[in-house]
């Protein structure tokens, strides 16, 4: 038997941002790359930040119905001393097939047990089966290469305080301990795109990286003043020095982009935000189609609860004689996460309309004479065909549903739809909007358009 | 010189410039306005006769000359039997019988038009009375309301960049192809055959490796008329794009107009305006080179300004400073590109062999690494397809070659060229067979064949063109 890896990287393309190229392979080949999240994870590995790539996992077996011992490792991995060390946890329940998998590829006993696996040999470098105390952990996670990296890029800035890289590693060393410490005093485990592939959850990640979603802190204990600057005070402070010396544009911040959302539950980062976001929309009016001024922006009004969208993108003046959308697509993709009143809702919806009016959709197309109507796939022009209409259902369709039902103009919702309908025949289409309704609490629209048919065919 | 890299990272930014032509042949869906929408500077549009004349190349002519030229406008022709065709002929009521063109603004209005050749005179008084502003004009205007838009001036920059390639072009001839390519794949030998023919190999001896050119072909200056004339606005452009830190707002990815208006003009090394500035400029570049120097899109800036001064070399720009605390190479990966660059320039291999050498190491592993997540994957869907215990650690993976993965790519070639250069010549074999084992396609051997004959290295070429069946 041979297995087949779709390789979306090459040896010549390092420089095209993974994130991009993968995820553009990922969605135009879902069904092949659904099986190959180790092979996205090696991706997302070489293309980390080298500092922020640990030299080693951490991957625990519970016994079977239990979580005893990755409980114990999670609060061990809290203490202090163990803070510096970023160490990556990957836990497995015995009866299961990657539990199965972990003992068979290691030999193991069938048993409850720890292992720091190396990343490059994938072998094991310590194992155990109780707890370990936090110095002989240490003395483990120092023989597999973990460092201090925070002290060191601190000793490292005091040398080269103009390098904005050494920044920008410590900013986001720093960023990893704040999330790691907040999670703990907040009581609940928010999870990375990369822990998502950890777990085997390619659907999660897809989500995650095309929509940006909004943590649910609903059930996190609040995070009082002194756990809030224990948490957070070191990375807001560098993060405040980054933007007093304006080296801010210069830096990518890439939790903006995987990082956890937890800043919401932060008076200290709240306010910092607060403070900064007016420089960050100054920076728009310059080159208002930086996406990465954008990132952060959108960032920090999502931390702030949303912030009108109306007045910034009026404020914007795209360059004129240029092909190119006006907001970057992606943009306005992420927009969705911080609307949050009527009217940004019904800016969204004028943007999608802009959309949906000046560009070919195969959603709005006729069908083909012998296209069917059925749903049911036939041939390769068929599965091409639903996965155009998908496509454009993804993209353009359900974003401009949802942003008119949100904006309270459900006749318009209904108008696009049914020209969707009639023009495409396509039949996933009635279940999809009636989805989209429910989840905009319309459960009314919902269950007209579930029923709906093209005109003609009623 | 520029690196598959590079090349890959201009296509990728090609969206990034400033016109956009819609291949219209063969789609009946187009409309007019579609393919002007794209045009608010207008554009030349024509249409063949029935019989099959067409105006096209004359237009295409005619506008790569003075004074068309310097309106930078597309044309396009289009399809008599496309709809798009159609309604174009019908705006105008023409015939079938000639050939037709029309200057067309983007609201479809026909400002010129007729059924012959026209001139480049005619099609720029015919621009200049009509209302349009071409890309240039309508940014310049922008620019004056709104000073400090960065995405603005960048395009303004490739504009006028554009413009003054195309000029310097016309006057001095198309830019010969560069000495010694990246590949170096399609060269043909220069060195004698010293080695023999008998495969045998010298570790360390550079004796009878060919050198390849270190002086380069005179290049052609243009007087300073000329030079004022063309490049005197990029110039000043380009002066105020990174005095006043526009090029700063560069993409993670490298992509973007920002990162392509930073990159000065290829043609650089001909205008010694341009030369003089890249000397000025190269100072600010690297002071933010060395605050990051992992970053790739500033190195290619600054390759672009070193090649036009032909000054400094990389490793200069990263003495005195050290590797980030974690950081797994030095010089950074980053740099790769213009080290490469500048041992293609000198003929000295010696700095960029060993960087290529750890670029190659860790392409190497992460091959494994893939390989080993592809049995973790393949274990995983047997898992939850039959359920137990998969059998997939023992099984053979097959990476695929999708972009040529592991085979014999620039950066592999680059690497047993540098080892060839330097005499290591059993290095060089070790590398390529370690490849032809993994892609063992006759072009491998084939690529790798000539590398050797124009690296001088006649016994390999011979034993590896042997593989080639």
């Amino acid at each position: 038997m041979v297995f087949s890896v779709p390789s979306p990287c090459s040896l010549n393309l390092r420089i095209i941002s993974f994130r991009r190229l993968a995820l553009g392979f990922a969605l135009s080949m879902p069904f092949t790359l659904c099986g190959q999240t180790a092979v996205m994870r090696a991706h997302m590995d070489r293309n980390a930040g080298e500092s922020t790539t640990s030299p080693a996992t951490l991957s625990v077996l519970d016994a079977k119905g239990t979580s005893t011992l990755s409980d114990g490792f999670f609060s061990l991995l809290q203490a202090e001393e163990l803070r510096p060390y970023q160490v990556p946890m990957r836990s497995y329940a015995m009866g299961s097939g990657t539990g199965k998998d972990l003992i068979s590829k290691n030999h193991l006993l069938p048993k409850a047990q720890w292992l720091l696996i190396d990343k490059r040999s994938s072998t094991p470098l310590a194992q155990g089966e109780g707890i370990p105390d936090a110095q002989t952990f240490i003395a483990h996670l120092k023989k597999a290469g973990f460092r201090d990296l925070v002290k060191e890029l601190r000793a490292y800035l005091k040398e080269f305080p103009d390098s904005l890289e050494a920044h920008e590693q410590l900013l986001n060393q720093l960023r990893q301990r704040g999330e790691r410490a907040a999670q703990r005093y907040m009581g609940i485990q928010v999870e990375t795109n990369r822990e998502r592939l950890d777990r085997g959850d390619f659907a999660g990640y897809l989500r995650a990286e095309t929509a940006r979603e909004k943590t649910d802190l609903s059930k996190a204990r609040p995070l009082d003043a002194v756990q809030d600057l224990e948490a957070w005070a070191a990375f807001a402070q560098e993060l405040e020095t980054i933007f007093q010396s304006g080296e801010w544009r210069e830096i990518d911040f890439p939790w903006v982009r995987g990082g956890r959302a937890l800043d919401t539950a932060s008076p200290t980062l709240r306010s910092l935000y607060r403070r900064w976001q007016p420089a960050v929309e100054a920076a728009l009016q310059r080159d208002p189609a930086f996406e990465s001024f954008w990132d952060l922006w959108i960032w920090m009004s999502q931390v702030q609860g949303g912030k009108p969208l109306a007045p910034l993108l009026a404020s914007l003046k795209p360059t004129p004689f240029t092909t190119e959308q006006w907001p970057p697509a992606r943009v306005v993709q992420a927009l969705f996460s911080v609307a949050s009143t009527q009217d940004d809702w019904h800016t969204l919806e004028n943007l999608y309309q802009a959309q949906w009016d000046d560009d070919p959709h195969p959603l709005r197309e006729p069908a083909p004479k012998n296209a069917t109507i059925s749903g049911a796939l036939q041939g390769s022009g068929q599965e091409i065909r639903a996965a155009l209409l998908d496509q454009d259902w993804t993209a353009c369709l359900a974003p401009l549903l949802e942003s008119c039902i949100r904006s309270g103009d459900t006749n318009q919702a209904d108008a696009l739809f049914i020209q969707a309908l009639d023009a495409s025949r396509w039949m996933a289409l009635p279940a999809k909007a009636a989805e989209l309704a429910k989840r905009c609490g319309q459960p009314a629209v919902a269950a007209r358009w579930s029923v709906s048919r093209p005109t003609d065919s009623r | 010189m520029r690196t598959l890299k590079l090349a890959f990272a201009s296509f990728l930014a090609i969206n990034a410039l400033p016109a956009q032509t819609l291949v219209t042949a063969g789609d009946n869906n187009l409309s007019l306005a579609r393919v002007l929408r794209f045009h608010p500077e207008g554009m030349l549009l024509c249409l063949p006769s029935a019989q099959g004349q067409s105006l096209a190349q004359a237009i295409e002519s005619a506008l790569d000359q003075e004074p068309a030229v310097a309106l930078q406008l597309s044309s396009q022709e289009l399809g008599l039997g496309l709809k798009v065709g159609a309604e174009l002929q019908r705006l105008n009521g023409w015939s079938s019988e000639k050939p037709h063109w029309a200057l067309v603004g983007p609201d479809k209005r026909v400002h010129a038009e007729g059924s012959e050749p026209p001139t480049p005179r005619l099609i720029f008084e015919a621009y200049r009375q009509s209302p349009l502003r071409t890309r240039a004009e309508g940014l310049r205007d922008f620019l004056k309301i709104n000073l400090d838009h960065t995405d603005a001036l960048a395009r303004l920059v490739l504009e006028t960049r554009s413009l003054a390639e195309r000029r310097t072009e016309r006057l001095l001839g198309p830019k010969p192809p560069t000495p010694v390519p990246e590949s170096s794949l399609s060269k043909e030998g220069t060195g004698e055959p010293k080695d023999g023919p008998n495969n045998s190999i010298q570790e360390g001896s550079t004796a009878n490796i060919a050198q390849p050119p270190t002086v380069l072909p005179a290049l052609a200056l243009l007087p300073e008329e000329q030079d004022a004339k063309i490049w005197d606005d990029y110039a000043a452009l380009y002066g105020r794009f990174i005095t006043e830190g526009h090029w700063l707002d560069l993409a993670p990815d490298g992509s973007g107009p920002v990162s392509l208006a930073g990159q000065l003009s290829d043609s650089a090394e001909h205008s010694p305006r341009l030369i003089a500035l890249a000397q000025k400029l190269l100072p600010i570049i690297e002071d933010h080179l060395r605050n990051r120097p992992s970053d790739e899109a500033r190195w290619q800036i600054w390759t672009s300004l070193r090649s036009a001064t032909g000054e400094v070399r990389p490793s200069a720009v990263l003495q005195g400073l050290r590797p980030l605390p974690g950081a797994q190479r030095w010089p950074p990966a980053a740099a790769l590109n213009a080290f490469v660059e500048e041992a293609q320039r000198t003929g000295n291999w010696h700095e960029a062999e060993p960087i290529l050498q750890t670029s190659y190491d860790q392409n190497l592993e992460f091959l494994h690494a893939l390989e080993a997540a592809s049995r973790e994957d393949a274990s995983q869907r047997w898992i939850a397809t039959h359920g137990g215990v998969s059998n997939a650690s023992n099984t053979k993976v097959e990476m695929g070659n999708y972009f040529g993965f592991g085979g014999w790519n620039g950066e592999i070639a680059l690497l047993v060229e540098a080892k060839l250069r330097l005499g290591k010549l059993a290095e060089a074999d070790r590398i390529f067979q370690e490849v032809y084992a993994r892609v063992p396609k006759n072009a491998t051997a084939e690529g790798a064949s000539t590398l050797a004959r124009t690296c001088g290295a006649i016994g390999l070429a011979e034993k590896w063109g042997r593989l080639a069946r």
